[in-house]
């Protein structure tokens, strides 16, 4: 190489800053989020890391954000509040994140909205069904999600249709964490307004080996309807238990458990179609706007996605319109012009995966726009279809019997 | 609260008390032989459960056959994992054999949660919605089943130690391992094979669960701790004191759940438990070590 070959080059280099400059908007954009992927909830974790992996996936493949790829990355918190504080803590205060995406059960997510709000970094929550967080006030938690109040409406909603078929007696059987029996909670107060007697309540540890107690006092109240709010674990061992006891009522179910896609593989699936296993939801696979988001989570993990899967890939969409907002304002990517960026966006219905109208979030961070689905096994348990409100429904419940 | 209810609870707890003495006897046998408290005793028993998984989804076996196939490899498990982590501890401080066996627990449950992930398995059959019926009192074939298999190995277990002459060394063992050493009976031996053999039992015990029960990467703690109860309840290293206790337990669990809810039975469980260590500080039958 001679000394002006030599020159060339090193101009060259020395420009390199400068040519690469439109690649700066290449730069890809790292957002937190925490999950529980190990511990007694890891199954929620895991999944919504799934649902966080097509979502990007999608969203990287149709352009990014502004031309940026988004990368998300999951820090585990074991569903223990004490390990959320610590992530929150290195998140907000040492890696200064703009704001954090929460995949987190209730527990943990009361703990991450208190420290996010303390650090005034927005904090996106997309699992936790909490309504109490919405009433505390915070001005940095936002929440997509529905609320536990939204769940318990549509229950008795749906109750309300069975009673025109026949006469409903209704029963609660749930499990006795705040998740659960706070939904529980709120189906009692409004099944008391509507002067509707419920014959039992029976409460469950979600770690009893043995259910045929708590069902057995649900079967001899004379119930012909339970509203059950559970996890998986606990739904599978309560419907072997209603097996042996030959109890067949109907089941409206709350909470991951009763909707859980993977309870035909864990439960004889006649006895799913004769108990009317349904769930209030905020997902099913047979949405026609979820096609995309189903056929890439078939292909890639051979089941179709549970509603912890869906709930995240719906918080990575619900971000990307933040981020997008912000940058088309030209503003940098900070808490403030985050924060106010959640404030402004609304995403119609027919952008989301879930029965929501739309994505809107008021003063207090509540999405407006949420709704909930129900849907129900149907055709020997080998599909779940929804079946209420009326205006989703593919068909329509099974009738009382 | 009708006179059912209770009766249903109480045949359900003693049923399930028969499956929660064959997993103490494990750990009772341990502490007994080589005064080891094992904290990861529930993650060995899942182990065993993935295990009576994996034979069932492979062959469509019973769990109960399926938990007597893995006794071998259980066995093999015990014994590598005395030689390379119990055996090292055999005398240390207590508290360096909580350590040591609380991160042996730690272990387990993390290699569990990367090999199967944290989904939920359970083992599908017929006889798992079956139940037989007395008037009013519904017995669960499952369990039954479960609560007598494990009651025999339970049984197997005692006559095994009573009668045979590895049953004699290990007591002696038990009793003063320095005088047995001295009277011939290779101590060292009788730790391992009683480390392994107490680990392979733990097999039985996974196929009499899997019959109605799931398992997760969590699962073995819930059974760590309650073994370490029917243990300190029936008397430290007293076996028939822990199958006692098992019983006792079990039944108190169910009659708590009915008559109150299932929220208040690990309360009752810590009452009952306190109560008994202040009354009867060697154990339900009075012939376990101090606490």
């Amino acid at each position: 190489m001679n000394k002006f070959q030599w020159a060339a080059a090193g101009l060259a280099f020395a420009m390199t800053p400068l040519t690469l400059s439109p690649a700066q908007a290449q730069e890809e954009i790292v957002i937190p989020s925490i999950a529980a992927m190990s511990g007694s909830v890891a199954v929620t974790g895991q999944d919504a890391q799934k649902g966080v992996e097509i979502a990007l996936e999608h969203i990287n493949a149709d352009g990014g954000i502004d031309g940026r790829p988004l990368k998300v990355q999951l820090y585990d918190t074991q569903g223990n509040p004490g390990v959320v504080r610590q992530v929150m803590e290195r998140l907000t205060r040492l890696e200064k994140a703009p704001v954090i995406l929460g995949c987190e059960i209730s527990a943990g997510t009361s703990a991450a909205a208190q420290f996010a709000e303390q650090a005034r970094v927005p904090y996106l929550n997309s699992s936790a069904v909490s309504a109490e967080l919405l009433e505390r006030g915070y001005k940095y938690y936002f929440s997509d999600q529905i609320t536990a109040d939204t769940e318990a409406a549509t229950v008795v909603e749906f109750v309300e249709n069975l009673m025109t078929q026949g006469d409903v007696v209704p029963a609660l059987l749930y499990e006795d964490s705040p998740r659960g029996a706070g939904t529980i909670e709120r189906v009692e107060a409004l099944l008391e307004e509507r002067g509707v007697e419920i014959v039992a309540s029976a409460p469950y540890t979600r770690s009893d080996r043995n259910l045929l107690p708590p069902v057995k006092r649900v079967q001899t109240s004379g119930a012909n309807v339970v509203i059950w709010a559970g996890y998986t674990e606990d739904v599978v061992a309560g419907l072997q238990a209603m097996q042996q006891l030959d109890f067949t009522p109907y089941i409206v179910g709350i909470g991951g458990g009763p909707g859980d896609v993977r309870i035909p593989q864990l439960v004889d699936q006649d006895f799913l179609e004769a108990v009317n296993l349904s769930t209030v939801d905020y997902f099913n696979p047979d949405m026609e706007r979820a096609q995309r988001f189903v056929k890439s989570y078939e292909e890639k993990h051979g089941i179709v996605p549970s509603s912890y899967a869906s709930m995240c890939y719906r918080g990575v969409y619900t971000l990307k319109a933040a981020l997008q907002t912000a940058l088309e304002a030209g503003e940098a990517l900070t808490a403030e012009t985050l924060h106010a960026a959640l404030l402004e966006i609304d995403i119609p219905g027919e952008d989301l995966i879930s029965p929501f109208e739309r994505i809107k979030f008021d003063e207090n961070g509540r999405n407006v726009g949420s709704q909930n689905l129900i849907a129900q096994w149907k055709d020997g348990a080998t599909k779940k279809v929804t079946v209420w409100p009326p205006e989703v429904a593919v068909q329509d419940p099974n009738p009382l019997k | 609260m009708s006179m059912e209810l209770l009766l249903q609870a109480a045949v359900s707890g003693f049923l399930m008390g028969g499956i929660y003495a064959l997993i103490a006897l494990a750990l009772a046998l341990v502490f007994g032989v080589m005064g080891v408290l094992n904290f990861a005793h529930g993650d060995l028993l899942m182990v065993g459960m993935y295990g009576v998984v994996l034979i069932c989804a492979a062959t469509n076996l019973s769990p109960f056959i399926a938990g007597l196939l893995i006794v071998p490899a259980m066995v093999l498990i015990g014994w590598v994992v005395f030689i390379l982590l119990i055996r090292p501890i055999v005398g240390s401080a207590p508290l360096v054999q909580a350590q040591l066996t609380i991160g042996m627990s730690f272990v387990i449950q993390s290699a569990a949660l990367l090999w199967f992930g944290a989904d939920l398995f359970n083992v599908r059959s017929e006889l798992g919605s079956s139940s037989i019926r007395l008037g009013d009192i519904v017995i669960s074939a499952p369990l039954l089943i479960g609560c007598l298999v494990a009651l025999l190995a339970s049984g197997l277990l005692a006559w095994f130690l009573s009668a045979t002459i590895w049953g004699y060394r290990i007591r002696a063992t038990a009793e003063d391992p320095v005088m047995a050493q001295l009277c011939g009976v290779p101590v060292q031996r009788v730790q391992r094979w009683v480390f392994a053999g107490a680990t392979g039992s733990l097999a039985i015990a996974a196929g009499c669960l899997m019959a109605f029960y799931h398992v997760t990467p969590v699962v073995g703690l819930q059974f760590s701790v309650l073994s370490l109860l029917i243990v300190v309840l029936g008397g430290l290293g007293d076996l028939r004191g822990a199958m006692v206790a098992a019983l006792v337990l079990g039944v108190a669990e169910a009659m708590t759940s009915a008559i109150f809810n299932s929220a208040s039975a690990p309360a009752a469980l810590y009452i009952l438990f306190g109560a008994a260590l202040l009354l009867r500080p060697h154990g339900l039958l009075g012939r376990g070590a101090t606490v």
